[in-house]
């Protein structure tokens, strides 16, 4: 069965990249803008959530919403790996309980390892 | 009013400036010397009565201009709590002393304005008005009191003066760092997008030529670089104000050193690495920031020599307590004068600014994340023969499990 990725990514540029990228690689991607996409996270039900960190405002970032992800027992399941450009990323993704973290300006084929590696 | 002089009123000794410069801006006008006694007289008696209640007075002496006609005029200006009566005998004299007395109360201070008339016989103008205000700008102290309170008052404009300097510099600064920060921000997603799309190209294998493929490379290299720079400059801005963090964590030193050469190697193909090791240590390091030092001192390294030239770097265990990494090259070197103020914010030694490319902000990023391990960093050098750079990190304590895991670890690895 095909592997459902979720992303939530703010820059609509950097959002078709990575849907590019990830369909190439043979995966169903569900891309959003927005990241209160992740209330309707039971009926996407993703293999795996990619979401920025400083996501679009008024609204929550990717680690606030990560936090809150991790603490329902239904959605704490859902693998996250942050994606940011900031230089703390990795004390923040430690932070907030994400499952890993990719900083930017990614390498795509850094990526695309991390993303299998998480997914299977 | 056309201010020929001030005097603040905070002492008994004040009186005596009072009455002596209202005689002179008297006499200056030509007045006649009853008028001038008279006027004089007004005026102290006034400024007594304020000294009486505040040391916080202040008078002025000028020429008020209405028209065509001049008046002398004095302005005592004092805390508006205060107020005066009749029983004040001095306040009740000076009003029968002066042709024109009027007392006013103000927002923030009451004023007490005392006038006489000059006749048009005096020929006043504005030369002559002028020249009573050059006077009292080139005055002599009139005694060893007035000679002090003329300095305290420079000192005073002097320290206000670089206060005031201080903390504008301090808004600059401020504004400076805030600026980066934000700056490097917005820089960082264009170059996210560029490297991404870059990469998109190059993959698309069958639509793209082996030549366009190169250049490609080029500019994904390139944005790499940019990219490297970007974070220099927002951790130079974190540095400043203060919220550059750490994630520490306890780790072997041997293969953390290890693991940072296979990077380097990768980073400076066209130098040949050589290295030591010493008995392998616990450190308590952030490894991401930690990489960030041997990436710099190594690239340097490479930078500012010959390809193809060796890079050394060894591992000193010094004391048992500090463990000393030296990276040490056969490159261009430098001068005294550099070495001084290598580690300094933006510096670059005056010879290589045309020759290699740079901000001067990589030797000073790695200093302070060398100084907050608690380690110290410091350069030996030789103009034309080569630098070595040294840093130091404190052990935690000593891996027994590994004795000798350096010799081992060296053999395996070359």
């Amino acid at each position: 069965m095909l592997k459902k990725i979720l992303v939530v990514e703010d820059d609509p540029d950097i959002l078709e990249i990575l849907t590019y990228i990830l369909k190439a690689e043979g995966y169903v991607v569900v891309a959003s803008e927005d990241g209160s996409v992740c209330q309707h996270l039971l009926d996407i039900s993703p293999d795996l959530i990619l979401m920025d960190v400083r996501l679009k405002d008024p609204g929550q970032n990717g680690d606030e919403i990560c936090v809150q992800l991790k603490s329902q027992p239904d959605t704490r399941c859902f693998p996250v790996i942050l994606l940011s450009a900031e230089n703390d990323l990795a004390a923040r993704s430690k932070a907030c309980g994400a499952n890993g973290f990719i900083s930017k300006p990614f390498d795509l084929q850094v990526l695309t390892e991390k993303v299998r590696e998480m997914i299977t | 009013m056309i201010k020929a002089v001030s005097i603040s009123l905070e002492n008994e000794m004040d009186l005596v400036l009072a009455h002596k410069r209202s005689m002179k801006v008297a006499e200056l006008l030509g007045l006649t010397m009853a008028t001038q006694t008279t006027f004089a007289t007004a005026v102290s008696e006034i400024a007594r009565t304020v000294i009486e209640h505040t040391d916080d007075g202040l008078l002025d002496i000028g020429i008020e201009q209405n028209k065509t006609r001049y008046s002398l005029s004095a302005i005592v200006n004092f805390d508006k709590d205060i107020k005066f009566t009749n029983a004040d005998s001095g306040f009740y004299y000076a009003q029968k002393l002066v042709p024109e007395f009027l007392l006013s109360e103000n927002a923030n201070t009451n004023s007490i304005e005392m006038k006489i008339g000059l006749p048009r016989s005096l020929k006043l103008d504005h030369i002559k008005i002028g020249q009573i205000k050059k006077y009292f700008l080139d005055e002599q102290p009139l005694n060893a009191y007035d000679e002090i309170k003329q300095r305290n008052i420079t000192l005073h404009k002097i320290a206000g003066e670089q206060e005031d300097e201080l903390r504008r510099t301090k808004i600059i600064d401020e504004k400076k760092t805030e600026f980066i920060s934000i700056a490097s921000h917005e820089i960082k997603t264009p170059i996210t997008i560029i490297k991404a799309y870059t990469q998109l190209a190059k993959g698309l294998q069958d639509q793209c030529s082996d030549q366009v493929k190169t250049i490609l490379d080029k500019v994904d290299i390139q944005t790499t670089k940019l990219m490297s720079l970007v974070h220099q400059l927002l951790d130079v801005s974190k540095m400043e104000n203060g919220s550059l963090q750490y994630t520490r964590e306890q780790v072997a030193f041997n293969p953390f050193f290890a693991e940072m050469v296979e990077v380097m190697k990768y980073i400076v193909p066209h130098h040949e690495i050589i290295f030591n090791v010493a008995d392998d240590v616990y450190v308590n390091i952030d490894k991401l920031r930690m990489e960030q030092v041997f990436s710099n001192l190594i690239g340097n390294a490479a930078k500012y020599s010959k390809k193809n030239t060796p890079i050394k770097i060894n591992c000193y265990l010094e004391n048992n307590s500090l463990i000393r990494i030296a990276v040490e090259d056969v490159g261009i070197g430098m001068s005294s004068e550099s070495t001084a103020s290598i580690f300094e914010k933006f510096y670059r030694a005056k010879d290589v600014v045309k020759t290699h490319s740079g901000l001067g902000m990589g030797l000073y990023i790695a200093s302070k994340i060398v100084a907050d391990h608690g380690g110290s960093i410091w350069v030996e050098s030789k103009q034309g023969t080569g630098s070595v750079f040294h840093f130091t990190i404190p052990v935690i304590s000593h891996n027994t499990a590994s004795i000798n895991n350096g010799a081992t670890f060296n053999e395996h690895k070359l």
